[in-house]
């Protein structure tokens, strides 16, 4: 009797794990290709919008290259065509001025003074100055100039010399003598 | 290894289009009461933020032949997909194998189970 009753126990135990199973299948999610059709006559459309940025990165780049080239460029430069080639820069400036500058300063005086021994006459005493400066310059650059200063300075000087002749009459009566008429010399100079 | 039934295609066709709906057999549809044998009761998959992929090769190959990327149905709620097929796709003759693939844009992806078969014959 006692073995039946163990049989029993073990259905029972073989029932609830079935259970356990069908709960556990229906937590996750089961995903399934359901309704598959074809469709050869379909009104489905696939718009493609497709925007390339390429040639924007394409400039973008080479030009950093085409930089990057120039620099190596003067590396070769100042390394190998120092060794192979040579540079010779001449430059000879010449420049020849030459100033030709005449001077001529002539200065003639003429003094001319008369005084005239002549009482009761004016004087003349003149003087003459003659001054003539002559200025010539020649410049090479076809440039000519020519200063001609020319003083002409005359002075006229007029003296006057006042010549004093007084004429004094001296009558001198003496008792008994005779009349004397003294006269004296006329035009007696002062200037001895 | 379950496959769906066979389509049949022609070397060098590029149709018929595959259409197809990505559904949970393990949740009810809204409405309804779900049933095991009614692909209708069953819960279409949100495909918001998905891409879904279409991976071809030959039967018994381990190489890719092709991967095709399938085009969605706005708003993108009920879990209908559709593939055309790409010049050069069809392009041998032969019996072939496609998993429908689904790359979450979080980094998740699910595949479905059960493989599509294709049977393409030579053309004239």
């Amino acid at each position: 009797m006692a073995l039946r009753l163990e049989i029993v126990l073990q259905d029972a135990q073989l029932q609830t794990d079935v259970v356990k199973a069908e709960l556990a299948q229906r937590v996750y999610r089961n995903m399934v290709a359901a309704g598959i059709f074809t469709d050869s006559a379909t009104k489905n459309r696939v718009l493609n919008d497709v925007t390339s940025f390429l040639d924007t990165a394409t400039l973008a780049t080479l030009k950093s290259l085409d930089d990057g080239f120039g620099v190596l460029e003067l590396a070769a430069l100042s390394v190998n065509k120092a060794a192979s080639e040579s540079i010779s820069v001449s430059d000879v400036l010449t420049r020849q001025v030459t100033y030709l500058r005449q001077f001529t300063d002539a200065v003639a005086i003429d003094d001319a003074f008369d005084i005239s021994q002549h009482h009761s006459q004016t004087n003349n005493n003149v003087t003459f100055v003659n001054d003539v400066s002559d200025f010539a310059f020649t410049h090479p650059e076809a440039e000519t100039i020519s200063l001609v200063d020319a003083h002409n300075l005359e002075l006229e000087q007029v003296q006057t010399d006042t010549v004093s002749a007084p004429d004094v009459a001296t009558v001198i009566h003496y008792l008994g003598e005779g009349k004397i008429f003294n006269r004296p010399l006329f035009n007696q100079s002062t200037f001895g | 290894m379950a496959y769906y039934d066979t389509i049949q295609l022609v070397k060098g066709d590029t149709l018929p289009e595959i259409n197809l709906t990505l559904r949970d057999s393990n949740t009810a549809a809204a409405g309804q009461i779900l049933d095991a044998d009614n692909i209708l009761t069953w819960a279409p998959i949100d495909l918001t933020n998905t891409t879904v992929r279409l991976k071809f090769k030959a039967l018994g190959s381990a190489i890719l032949k092709s991967t095709i990327t399938m085009t969605k149905h706005a708003p993108y709620t009920d879990g209908k997909v559709f593939m055309q097929w790409p010049s050069g796709a069809l392009d041998t003759a032969g019996t072939f194998t496609g998993e429908v693939e689904v790359s979450y844009d979080g980094g998740g992806i699910q595949t479905v189970f059960d493989q599509l078969k294709f049977k393409v014959r030579g053309d004239y």
